[in-house]
């Protein structure tokens, strides 16, 4: 890995963390925040910076955790921060990588690889933000980190849909009723999938889960080291939008992986990596049924068994169909490569 | 307060006037002006809304998505304001009538489609709950600094826009109905220039019982005959409404011929640009809604809109119990702008909820003498009613507005 440089800057030789006694004790996301209690997204910051180290910009465009984390004079960041306008993390991330770049370039500031991450929600990365970010992982110049964490609704003006919102979720903008049980029918979008497949020069692109913090770090650390444009997508369970106790944040991030609903892959340079218990399920093991994550959370309380079904044949359709098993939604021509169902 | 002051004639010209006189039966209730202003949509035959959650427009989508489904109605999330706007022109094109809602940030980025919908006469409504800027400034506190931005809503000129202005929830129903109404008879998009005041404000709110009795609600007109001129004529000055039902349709964003093909020649262009423009400047007798209070015998008059105009009349009777005879200008309709409700020769002390200096600029172009325009602008906080009469004391007795903390007088 120590050769590992960009096209052009040399980035951070990030050495991943071999196991939890390993990783740095000093954090750069501290207290002075006001997160929900159980929030995984706060805890996503808070490892994301630290797997980045002290020679880092966070920036992002506006999501529940840019208004929780500056109000009233207390801050959790020790290192430089910037909120920008809701739809603009990819460009916002551009264009810092590049001022920084131009500076060291003139000589200007002294030369030295600095970590530049975009740190997005759903709302203002997969739906308004998302040309943004497409356009930025086309710019191979420049080094900076697309991060977006996932809590599928916009959790900031208090949980409405987002293009990430799973099938028939209660949100308030999609309020089960008597007559329509199920309001919002939309799939949830395939994020780092898409991001996978449109951007033949990303050289990175992974989803993780806080739930597995070491690995997710580690994630963090190969996406910087290997430089350019790079894309994480992090699934973060919400205590208030998704309506559970804030006790099961770790244990619904990991149902969600042992479900099936959210695998574990790397993308480098083209080549594809499950890991965790997603490669264990691509090797064959059993993924258990959705209906424990589902139950879990009272977004999906008002669910009856035929719901439960249909979520469960989509899935189903995500492992056995898919060309790429819960990674590229092409369908398989040839039925004998289809693998039998792993219900 | 208003029982210790002397008598006043207070005016209001609007078409709820009447409307509120002739319906009288129906709920009376505690509610929201965010409720009102999805009542009123829905009274008017409003069934697709499409739009992005921003505080303090939240609430008028969380109801929709409620409300439109009960009435066959389509509630549509997109992934921003851009997409929300085009939803609802598209909305508008296909044949039903469509609001969406947002605020300044999101207003802005509306700007595109809201040009084009100038462009190709597409009736619908755009709720913009103004807050405190610029940019995302405080979502929990009122503003007016989108006076301006309405009016010049998209770029290249040639166009006039319609804006509204309510202020109070019971206003914000009749004013929604009225806002639908124009649109379908100018076919333009139409502002509701509401505030966070007037949004999240729980007020009593009559909503009368039947929305199909409701006699002067303007109904989607469809042409069927031909020649149809989907974008209107020279000769025509408000063509009706002839897509979204079966019959053909040549919509395009460039200067267009009255059968809507474009065309770069300098008489299509003239032609076009009069009409959008026309349809509005010489119809101002049919959109100019305002109330006035003591206006007639008036030594200084006090102008505000909105949730401030609250506060600012309060202020003028306070005033005139204090032995000033101050009167009061209320806008409804802020564009086109009422320059006739200016024709009095008396100083004018405009309160705005911004530090700029936009309505009192139309209201210096407007008055005989300019010069006597005086400005109180106030940031994030409605004018307190010991303020506005303190101005109009001074502006009365000193001709100048004294020192007050926080007011900025000053117009450059």
């Amino acid at each position: 890995m120590a050769d590992a440089t960009t096209f052009t800057n040399d980035t951070q030789i990030l050495e991943p963390f071999r196991g939890i006694k390993k990783v740095t004790i000093e954090e750069y996301f501290t207290s002075g925040h006001r997160t929900c209690q159980g929030c995984e997204s706060a805890l996503v910051m808070k490892l994301m910076v630290k797997a980045s180290g002290p020679r880092t910009i966070v920036l992002g465009s506006t999501g529940c955790m840019y208004v929780a984390n500056t109000t009233y004079y207390t801050t959790p960041w020790v290192v430089p921060w910037m909120h920008t306008q809701l739809g603009s993390s990819g460009s916002a991330a551009l264009g810092t990588a590049a001022g920084l770049k131009a500076l060291m370039k003139k000589g200007k500031m002294k030369s030295e690889p600095i970590n530049v991450i975009a740190f997005c929600g759903d709302g203002g990365g997969a739906d308004m933000g998302l040309n943004g970010i497409s356009a930025t992982l086309t710019h191979k110049d420049y080094n900076c980190l697309i991060l977006l964490y996932d809590n599928e609704s916009y959790a900031n003006t208090d949980i409405q849909l987002s293009g990430m919102t799973p099938y028939g979720a209660n949100t308030t903008f999609s309020p089960p009723g008597k007559t329509h049980r199920i309001i919002h029918k939309r799939w949830k979008k395939n994020m780092a999938g898409m991001m996978a497949a449109g951007h033949p020069e990303c050289r990175y692109v992974a989803t993780v889960c806080a739930s597995y913090a070491v690995e997710m770090m580690n994630k963090v650390r190969r996406a910087l080291t290997i430089g350019g444009p790079t894309f994480i997508h992090s699934l973060d369970p919400c205590p208030k939008g998704w309506d559970y106790d804030p006790m099961l944040s770790h244990e619904l991030g990991e149902l969600a992986i042992e479900t099936g609903i959210f695998p574990l892959y790397e993308m480098e340079d083209g080549e594809l990596r499950y890991y965790g218990k997603t490669k264990a399920i691509v090797d064959g093991r059993a993924r258990k049924p959705v209906r424990e994550y589902l139950l879990k959370q009272g977004r999906f309380a008002h669910f009856t068994e035929e719901d439960l079904a249909y979520f469960q044949e989509k899935i189903d359709e995500m492992w056995d169909k898919w060309e790429v098993p819960g990674v590229v939604p092409f369908k398989r021509t040839d039925a004998a490569k289809a693998a039998p169902s792993q219900k | 307060m208003s029982t210790l002051a002397p008598a006043v004639s207070e005016q209001l010209v609007a078409p709820w006037v009447e409307w509120a006189r002739r319906y009288t039966r129906g709920r009376r209730l505690l509610e929201a002006g965010t409720y009102a202003l999805t009542e009123g949509a829905i009274a008017a035959g409003c069934r697709v809304f499409a739009g992005y959650p921003i505080t303090p427009a939240t609430d008028i989508a969380e109801y929709m998505s409620k409300r439109l489904p009960q009435v066959g109605g389509y509630y549509v999330q997109c992934e921003d304001e851009l997409a929300g706007m085009h939803a609802c022109a598209g909305a508008s094109l296909g044949g039903l009538k469509a609001m969406t809602a947002t605020s300044g940030p999101g207003y802005t980025l509306m700007h595109d489609a809201y040009g084009w919908s100038i462009t190709n006469e597409i009736p619908l409504v755009v709720v913009d709950a103004m807050r405190v800027g610029p940019i995302s400034g405080i979502t929990g506190a009122p503003g007016q600094g989108e006076f301006y931005i309405a009016r010049y809503a998209s770029h290249g000129g040639n166009f006039e826009t319609i804006v509204l202005s309510p202020s109070s929830v019971q206003e914000a129903f009749w004013l929604t109905i009225d806002a639908f109404n124009l649109a379908e008879r100018f076919r333009t998009p139409v502002t509701i220039l509401t505030d966070q005041v007037i949004s999240d404000m729980w007020e009593d709110l009559f909503i009368p019982e039947d929305y199909d009795a409701l006699d002067f609600v303007v109904p989607r007109k469809n042409n069927l005959m031909m020649p149809f001129y989907p974008v209107g004529s020279a000769d025509l000055d408000v063509p009706p409404n002839v897509i979204g039902h079966g019959t053909g349709v040549c919509v395009s964003a460039y200067t267009h011929t009255e059968e809507g093909y474009d065309i770069e020649e300098m008489e299509a262009q003239w032609a076009q640009t009069y009409r959008l423009i026309n349809k509005i400047r010489h119809h101002r007798d049919q959109l100019t809604r305002y109330e006035t209070v003591g206006v007639e015998d008036a030594d200084v008059i006090a102008v505000a809109y909105g949730a401030n105009a609250r506060t600012v009349k309060t202020g003028v009777l306070e005033a005139r119990r204090r032995g000033v005879r101050a009167g009061f200008v209320r806008l409804i309709t802020l564009w086109p702008f009422p320059d006739e409700l200016f024709e009095r020769d008396v100083p004018y002390v405009v309160c705005e909820l911004n530090y700029d200096g936009q309505l009192v600029r139309e209201v210096m172009r407007s008055a005989p003498d300019g010069k006597k325009v005086r400005f109180m602008g106030k940031s994030a906080e409605l004018h307190t009613v010991a303020e506005v009469a303190a101005g109009l004391e001074g502006v009365a007795r000193t001709g100048r507005i004294p020192e007050l903390p926080y007011i900025w007088t000053e117009v450059r």
